[in-house]
Parts: structure tokens; C-alpha cells; sequence
């Protein structure tokens, strides 16, 4: 497979994770991942961080957990995506998100800013998640 | 979401066309507007929680024509930017496309600042060798 179209697949997992949390689909957002993935959120230069969860069940658990907690609705905008790494049958990456909030009265703005670094594998049902962390510049 | 019925060849062909769709839109390019879409597209969309809406107009070119007519009535600057799209359906002939816009205007002298948030989904099929919108659906989270 050419790298290139392996990475739009990797880069839809990613952006397929965000569709899922952000519409509370949590199948979408678990099918994202390998069966022992593990994720975990932290907030940079704070004592502020989620996780890390291991297993596909555990993340998804505790993801619509927190998604369940939040009355709004959020958009996780992602964008200006980068490949560290690339073999072929493992990748790293990283790629940028801007959260977006709005709903209970609230016309649409900025939540805050952050990143996603990943490592994806390419598994006999495609390319999927096998660590996901998100680093958010500042608490949501 | 199974990814059988993808075809990852045509996926950056067919995102460039939502982008173009974009520019095209902020440059107020009629011109280029038109070449995105198919002669029997449709556009339109629709804000939520209020009766603001958009269309829906049957065409290309009659879609070209109103958005520039939209774009000619907003003084600022527009930046629709495009991120976290998804691929629900792509072949060799045929895609859609679902995907964020978060909307920034800069006044004239003035500060950018978000208008909106909002989706797209958008049906695009290859004509021709080329990828043209045949459908494109738009849903705001606030007024723009």
C-alpha cells in the first residue's frame, strides 16, 4: 500500500474518533480502535488528566462517561496532520485540534486548543489505533 | 464504520473539490464555484434552532449564482475552514464526504473572529475524470 493512502486512512481513524465522541456514537468511536489500545487526556503544565485507559472497552467506557458529563455540544476540529513515522504496517502521528463548543444558550466558540499523538497498525480489518493521547493546551 | 466499500486512491481528489468549494466561496469566485459543481447538483442548508436557511438551489450554475449574491451582501473577510472530514462511501466513482467548517470573519481594519461552527455532508460522484459535488448539505451551529 502507498503511504499516502494509507495515511487518509489512518488520518479518517483519527478524525472518525472525534465524529464519534462529539455525536455520542460511541460504536463509531470504539471502532477506531485495536482491541488493547490505550488512550489517555492531559492537560499541559496543569495536575489535570484522564486515563490512561487500556482496552477498547475501558476507553469507551470512560469516554462516554465524560461525554455523558458535558451538556453542550463540542466539536473537536483536527487539522495540520503530520506522519513521524511510517512502515508500512505501524505509524506514528500527530495532528492538531481546536474544540469547539456551543448549545445551551451559547452561540459557537472556542473551548480550547491541543494536539493528538498516535500509533496506528494496519490489522486484517485495516489501519487502527493502538495508542491515542490528546494533550489540550488548556482545561475544556 | 467498515471501510470496505472505500477506495483511498480518490480520497484527497475528492476532499480538494469540498476545499475548493471553500475558496471558491471566501474569494467570491463565481467562476470557480461553478466548476465544482455537477449541472444537476443541489445545495442548501440550514442553521439550528432558528429559521435562518440557504436554499436549496437546484443547478450549478443557479448555486453559483446565489452564492455569490450571499458572498456580494458580507463586507468582511470569510475563512471557511474545513477539518475532521469522513468518508462514508468512496469508490472510484462515487463519495460523500462528511466533514467540520468552523467560520472566521475579519472586518475590513478589524479582528478575525469565529461567526460559526457548523457540518457539511456532501455527495460527490467523477464525471468526466473529474470529481464534482452533486449534493451538498450544510448545517451551522450558530448565524452567520
Amino acid at each position: 500500500m502507498q503511504p499516502h493512502i494509507a495515511q487518509q486512512e489512518i488520518k479518517q481513524r483519527l478524525n472518525e474518533y472525534c465524529w464519534g465522541y462529539d455525536s455520542n456514537d460511541m460504536a463509531l468511536l470504539g471502532s477506531v480502535f485495536t482491541e488493547d489500545a490505550i488512550s489517555a487526556v492531559t492537560v499541559a503544565h496543569r495536575d489535570l488528566s484522564w486515563g490512561p485507559w487500556r482496552g477498547k472497552t475501558s476507553i469507551v467506557q470512560a469516554l462516554s462517561d465524560i461525554r455523558n458529563s458535558q451538556q453542550d455540544r463540542r466539536r473537536h476540529a483536527i487539522g495540520t496532520f503530520i506522519f513521524d513515522t511510517f512502515s508500512g504496517q505501524r505509524a506514528t502521528a500527530r495532528a492538531y485540534a481546536t474544540l469547539f463548543s456551543y448549545a445551551n444558550g451559547q452561540p459557537p466558540h472556542l473551548v480550547a486548543l491541543g494536539e493528538y499523538s498516535l500509533t496506528a497498525v494496519n490489522t486484517n480489518t485495516g489501519w487502527r489505533l493502538e495508542r491515542l493521547e490528546e494533550i489540550m493546551d488548556s482545561p475544556f | 464504520m467498515s471501510t470496505d466499500h472505500i477506495d483511498w486512491t480518490q480520497a484527497q481528489a475528492a476532499l480538494n473539490v469540498l476545499y475548493q468549494y471553500a475558496h471558491a466561496y471566501d474569494a467570491g469566485n463565481a467562476q470557480m464555484m461553478e466548476t465544482v459543481f455537477s449541472d444537476d447538483a443541489i445545495s442548501g442548508g440550514v442553521v439550528t434552532n432558528s429559521s435562518l436557511c440557504w436554499g436549496p438551489w437546484t443547478g450549478g450554475g443557479n448555486i453559483s449564482s446565489h452564492l455569490k449574491t450571499l458572498r456580494e451582501s458580507q463586507q468582511d473577510q470569510r475563512r471557511h475552514q474545513i477539518t475532521t472530514p469522513i468518508f462514508t462511501l468512496l469508490t472510484r466513482e462515487k463519495a460523500i464526504i462528511k466533514a467540520y467548517v468552523s467560520v472566521f470573519s475579519t472586518p475590513i481594519g478589524g479582528q478575525s473572529a469565529l461567526v460559526t461552527t457548523g457540518e457539511y455532508q456532501v455527495h460527490f460522484s467523477r464525471k468526466g475524470g473529474a470529481w464534482k459535488i452533486d449534493r451538498l448539505d450544510g448545517v451551522l451551529d450558530g448565524e452567520f
